[in-house]
């Protein structure tokens, strides 16, 4: 029996477990691939994508890693209907079956979770056609133009929000001009030009960059609004990453005894089930960790419960609201800080950092895990377009500050984006300036 | 509808490799500024088939980002333990593991990766880089050889070499001139003839002299031996026949092989002139400046107990060789570039073939090999 079929007669029987474990999954198709295509899928994150050296380059970091040994990719999975996940060629037949279990834990999430269910499901159709368009703008325009937009784009990329369309009258679309007009001798009305309005402030940088830069063309206008998409894609992903692995692994790990597998496999699935959820001493593995959470919120109340509890909190939310001391010594959490050290050695003292198991009651701990956890991009909003065009922005504050030469940089591109000086008054209302770039 | 199962379908095939390539495109000024110093592992004699690695720091985009705390803090960990214990310990670098202090854009990020080149790649970026002018044939009788060359023809010779074309060409234009159907007489056969030409010498004798004194080990051991790999490098690009030699000399001279050349270790002091002394007999035999191009390049801290005889040896070893090369490598944090003992004895040499460079870090290797190599105008 050859291995697709086999696992294809997998497939069902694990399907039919599902349902009567009590998931939900969107169906998913399977595509078992060579390692190299995992790392490229794992860099760009979507079938369809189009170029860009960031890509290229995260392709080859996480060649270069996995090709010493440095960690192992079973799967990627895409959030679209029907699912799609991509099976590494050299996995055991056990860790295929293991790993196609654990995938429908994902597309459980996919279909039910709050922030994920109602998301755009054909995503890497919308890319695909943008990498289409893409590729005729570089043989119009140059592959540097593209580049040079795309660059400046994707600085900014996690600075896009959904908000409510702008007040702005509705502007009617820019309607032919009637070739028989002038057969009545009719003025032609003047072209009268709006000053824009903006729907200010914004949290949707990109986004409003995109809509009302004076300085760029459709073309570039088009790239900056699929970056955006791509932008508010990936943005609610970032918040469940625990829930999605911590399901995934819940889900294999009680889905597969309830299978049939060749004698010799259940070892194999107990391996890389071991390898996979493990505890880290130094941060959360969102494996285990999520793992063993879900089994507690199961205990206490319920399958039925516990699920839908899982399919509308985020991370942050989970901890922050059902992290109690029972769970915390269950979960073996701590906090520890780093502290310089020393160690003696043959060759004189050798400096170290040294993490220390710190004492920390239930309160700091769950508010410490929970904030860095909720810790997203800096959200930087518009606030107003000022004299000479001057783009006004405002880093609304949280509990860090701004990296004031990453922040320089980044201004220097959304200058270019924009086309005028740009001005942004940090937290402690201090300005970093960007003037325009001159001319000739 | 549980969905399928199929092999081999993804949208990306080989895009990756492609935006790779980009990727490294970017990336090649950083490479280059690199390359000088990464070749130091490399083989003098036999590198030419190897690969080197560079590591350079990824390229990010520039985006707001959280400014990293000066010192790693802290976090949440799972497992057993108990207050105080010491749950990891790493190394503390000079970085750290904040590293919120590179640039980003175009300047490098805080990751480092490995770029593995063909070395012949590598030479050549960096060759492309220094824009180094070809050396000029030197005139002057010396330099040219009587070669013989297979060029003439002549009556009379053995048979092997009998000229079939010429020997035709002579017999048709007899027979025509008789009025005759084509036919051979003994004196139309012609041979083929040799004649002494002379050829301009393609081969080169590189001397590599070091200080193997006390103050030469470390740093300045690890900057000689990038250097001799440049300096052999660019002559191999050069002449057809490149013979290297090592010598080491403290106060006395003696000629070793390349492991030893850079493993050599003594203390005391030092003199230059009796290692110009027993070089240049060793060449005049060897290597006869009317056979070869010969290069000397002399490793050195410069601090030599010499006193005019150094400027006598080197003059004279100067009348032999094409280039004389003074490699003054000072400690990383001399105060100033202040000439040492022996350039100050050498300043007077006829410029060329004397050159002179000092260099005492790593960044200033390019600059080095730039005057090192530099033809310079005859007019002196």
């Amino acid at each position: 029996m050859s291995l697709k079929a086999e696992l294809e007669g997998f497939l069902s029987r694990l399907w039919e477990e599902a349902l009567a474990f009590g998931i939900d999954p969107v169906p998913v198709d399977f595509e078992i691939v060579p390692a190299h295509a995992i790392y490229e899928l794992a860099a760009y994150g979507m079938p369809g994508h189009y170029s860009h050296w960031i890509y290229g380059r995260d392709y080859w970091r996480m060649k270069q890693r996995m090709d010493r040994g440095q960690g192992r990719l079973y799967e990627m999975v895409i959030d679209t209907e029907p699912a799609i996940a991509y099976l590494l060629d050299s996995n055991t037949v056990a860790a295929q079956k293991l790993v196609m279990a654990h995938v429908l834990g994902h597309a459980d999430l996919f279909k039910n979770h709050l922030l994920l269910k109602d998301g755009p499901k054909q995503f890497h159709h919308t890319l695909a056609a943008s990498r289409e368009r893409f590729a005729q703008y570089a043989r119009e325009y140059g592959a540097d133009a593209v580049e040079a937009i795309l660059d400046r784009a994707l600085s900014i990329q996690d600075q896009v929000a959904v908000e409510p369309q702008e007040r702005a009258e509705p502007t009617n679309p820019p309607s032919r001009p009637n070739p028989y007009l002038d057969l009545w001798g009719e003025e032609k009305p003047a072209a009268r030009r709006r000053p824009p309005r903006y729907s200010l402030p914004t949290s949707d940088l990109l986004g409003f960059i995109a809509r009302h830069s004076p300085v760029l063309q459709d073309w570039e206008r088009d790239v900056l609004e699929v970056v955006r998409l791509e932008g508010l894609y990936h943005a609610p992903k970032r918040k469940v990453k625990i829930l999605h692995e911590g399901w995934a692994t819940y889900c294999h790990h009680h889905l597969l005894p309830r299978l049939e597998l060749e004698p010799g496999e259940a070892i194999e699935v107990a391996r890389v089930h071991a390898q996979v959820a493990t505890p880290d001493p130094l941060r959360l593995n969102p494996y285990w960790f999520g793992w063993q959470f879900a089994e507690s919120l199961v205990e206490e109340f319920g399958f039925a419960r516990a699920r839908e509890i899982w399919m509308e909190e985020t991370d942050a939310g989970l901890v922050r609201n059902y992290l109690d001391s029972q769970r915390v010594r269950r979960l073996q959490l701590y906090r520890y800080r780093w502290v310089q050290g020393e160690v003696r050695t043959p060759r004189g003292p050798l400096p170290t950092w040294d993490a220390i198991y710190e004492e920390s009651d239930v309160e700091d701990l769950r508010a410490a895990l929970a904030n860095a956890l909720a810790v997203g991009p800096p959200e930087i909003q518009v606030v107003d377009v000022g004299v000479n065009g001057v783009l006004e922005l405002r880093h609304t504050p949280d509990d860090s500050q701004l990296d004031p030469e990453w922040t320089q940089l980044t201004l220097e591109a959304i200058r270019d984006l924009w086309g005028a000086g740009v001005v942004l008054y940090d937290a402690n209302a201090k300005p970093y300036r960007v003037e325009p770039r001159r001319r000739g | 509808m549980p969905g399928s199962v199929s092999e081999g379908n993804w949208d990306l095939a080989g895009r990756g490799s492609l935006d790779q390539a980009r990727h490294l495109d970017r990336l090649r000024e950083a490479i280059r500024q690199k390359l000088p110093v990464v070749v130091a592992e490399t083989p003098l004699i036999e590198g030419q088939t190897q690969k080197v690695k560079v590591p350079v720091k990824v390229l990010e985009l520039p985006r707001f980002r959280p400014k990293m705390p000066s010192a790693p803090t802290g976090g949440v960990g799972q497992g057993p333990g108990e207050p105080g214990d010491i749950i990891a310990r790493v190394p503390r670098g000079g970085q750290g593991q904040g590293g919120g202090d590179q640039q980003p854009g175009d300047q490098p990020g805080e990751h480092e990766i490995e770029v593995e080149l063909d070395i012949r790649t590598a030479i050549a970026m960096v060759f492309e880089d220094l824009q180094l002018p070809n050396l000029q044939d030197r005139g002057g009788q010396d330099l040219w050889r009587p070669k013989l060359q297979w060029n003439s023809r002549r009556r009379h010779g053995t048979l092997p070499t009998l000229s079939r074309r010429a020997t035709l060409k002579e017999a048709l234009a007899r027979s025509l001139a008789e009025g005759k159907p084509l036919n051979f007489t003994p004196d139309d056969l012609r041979f083929r003839a040799a004649r002494e030409e002379p050829e301009p010498i393609t081969q080169a004798a590189i001397y590599l002299l070091r200080d193997i004194s006390g103050s030469m080990g470390g740093e300045r051991k690890y900057l000689s031996r990038v250097l001799t790999f440049w300096i052999v490098t660019w002559l191999r690009q050069q002449y057809q026949t490149v013979a290297v030699e090592f010598w080491v000399h403290d106060v006395s001279a003696q000629k070793t092989d390349e492991a030893q050349f850079f493993g050599l270790a003594e203390g005391g002091g030092t003199l230059a002139a009796p290692a110009y002394q027993a070089i240049q007999q060793y060449m005049q035999v060897h290597h006869p400046s009317s056979q070869w191009n010969t290069f000397v390049f002399h490793f050195t801290d410069g601090d030599v107990a010499d006193g005019h005889a150094a400027f006598e040896a080197a003059q004279q070893l100067c009348a032999n060789v094409r280039w004389f090369g003074l490699v003054e490598l000072q400690p990383p944090n001399y105060f100033l570039h202040s000439p040492s003992r022996l350039s100050h004895l050498l300043e007077e040499l006829p410029r060329p073939p004397y050159r002179h460079v000092l260099l005492n870090k790593r960044s200033d290797v390019l600059q080095a090999i730039k005057l090192l190599l530099q033809e310079e105008e005859a007019s002196a």
